[in-house]
C-alpha cells in the first residue's frame, strides 16, 4: 500500500508527500520542470522522490530529459532518460523509459529505474479518474488509482 | 501483501508526475494487488470492454448506434 498526494503549486513546480503505511514512512516529493518542452526542445525535469523500487528506504534525486517524438516520427511515443542518485545505495544510475499513447484513452509507460524494468498500462476514465495496471520488475502485478481534483 | 514479503517488495512508486489532467491536486493510491475488491476490478474491465465495443460499432455501423451511448 502506498499513497501520494501532489499539489501543483506552479505549472513548473509540484510538491507532495508519499505515505507508505505498512512501513510507516512519510516522504517528500518535489518536481521542478527546469526547461519546458516545445516542438523542438525537450523538457528537463529535476525532482526528489523515494528511492527506486527494491530498496527498503532512502531518497532519490533525479534529472531527466523527455520529449514527445510524434511530431518528428509520426509515432505516439515520448521517451525520457536521465540520471538518478539514490541515498540507500549511494550510487548514480542511468534511468529511462518510454511513454506510448494508445487508443481508447490508454497510455503505456515502460520505466527503467537503473536496475529493473517496470511496464504499466493506464486507462483514463476522464479528467478526474484513472486506473493503472503495472508489472513491478515485469513480474509482480500492481494497481494504482489516480484521483485529480 | 502476502506474508513473508520482503519490506522492499512493498514499495510502488512513479517518478513521472501524472499528466492526465490540469488539476492542481493529484492523489495516487496503490493498494496491494491481492486485496483489491474483485467487484472494483471487474467493473473496470466491464467499462473498458464496453467502451471498446461501442467505439468499434460506431466505426463499423455508425448509423445503428444511438448517439446517447
Amino acid at each position: 500500500m502506498r499513497a501520494t498526494l501532489i499539489y501543483r503549486w506552479h505549472p513548473r513546480f509540484h510538491v507532495g508527500i508519499e505515505y507508505n503505511p505498512k512501513v510507516g514512512e512519510v516522504h517528500p516529493l518535489i518536481t521542478f520542470i527546469a526547461v519546458t518542452e516545445t516542438e523542438n526542445r525537450p523538457a528537463v525535469i529535476i525532482g526528489l522522490s523515494s528511492d527506486r523500487i527494491g530498496t527498503p528506504e532512502g531518497t532519490s534525486v533525479y534529472a531527466t530529459v523527455s520529449k514527445d517524438l510524434q511530431h518528428w516520427t509520426g509515432l505516439p511515443i515520448a521517451p525520457y532518460g536521465g540520471l538518478m542518485w539514490g541515498s540507500y545505495e549511494k550510487k548514480v544510475r542511468a534511468i529511462g523509459g518510454l511513454n506510448i499513447r494508445l487508443p481508447y484513452r490508454m497510455t503505456s509507460l515502460i520505466q527503467f529505474d537503473g536496475v529493473k524494468v517496470h511496464p504499466s498500462l493506464t486507462y483514463t476514465f476522464n479528467d478526474t479518474h484513472a486506473l493503472t495496471f503495472l508489472m513491478i520488475r515485469g513480474t509482480r502485478p500492481g494497481v494504482t488509482y489516480t484521483f485529480s481534483f | 501483501m502476502r506474508k513473508g514479503a520482503k519490506k522492499e517488495d512493498r514499495r510502488i512508486f512513479f517518478r513521472v508526475v501524472s499528466r492526465i489532467s490540469r488539476a492542481n491536486w493529484v492523489l495516487q493510491i496503490s493498494p496491494d494487488f491481492v486485496r483489491i475488491p474483485i467487484a472494483f476490478f471487474a467493473g473496470f474491465v466491464y467499462r473498458l470492454g464496453r467502451e471498446i465495443l461501442i467505439l468499434e460499432r460506431r466505426v463499423r455501423f455508425p448509423y445503428l448506434v444511438p448517439k446517447s451511448l
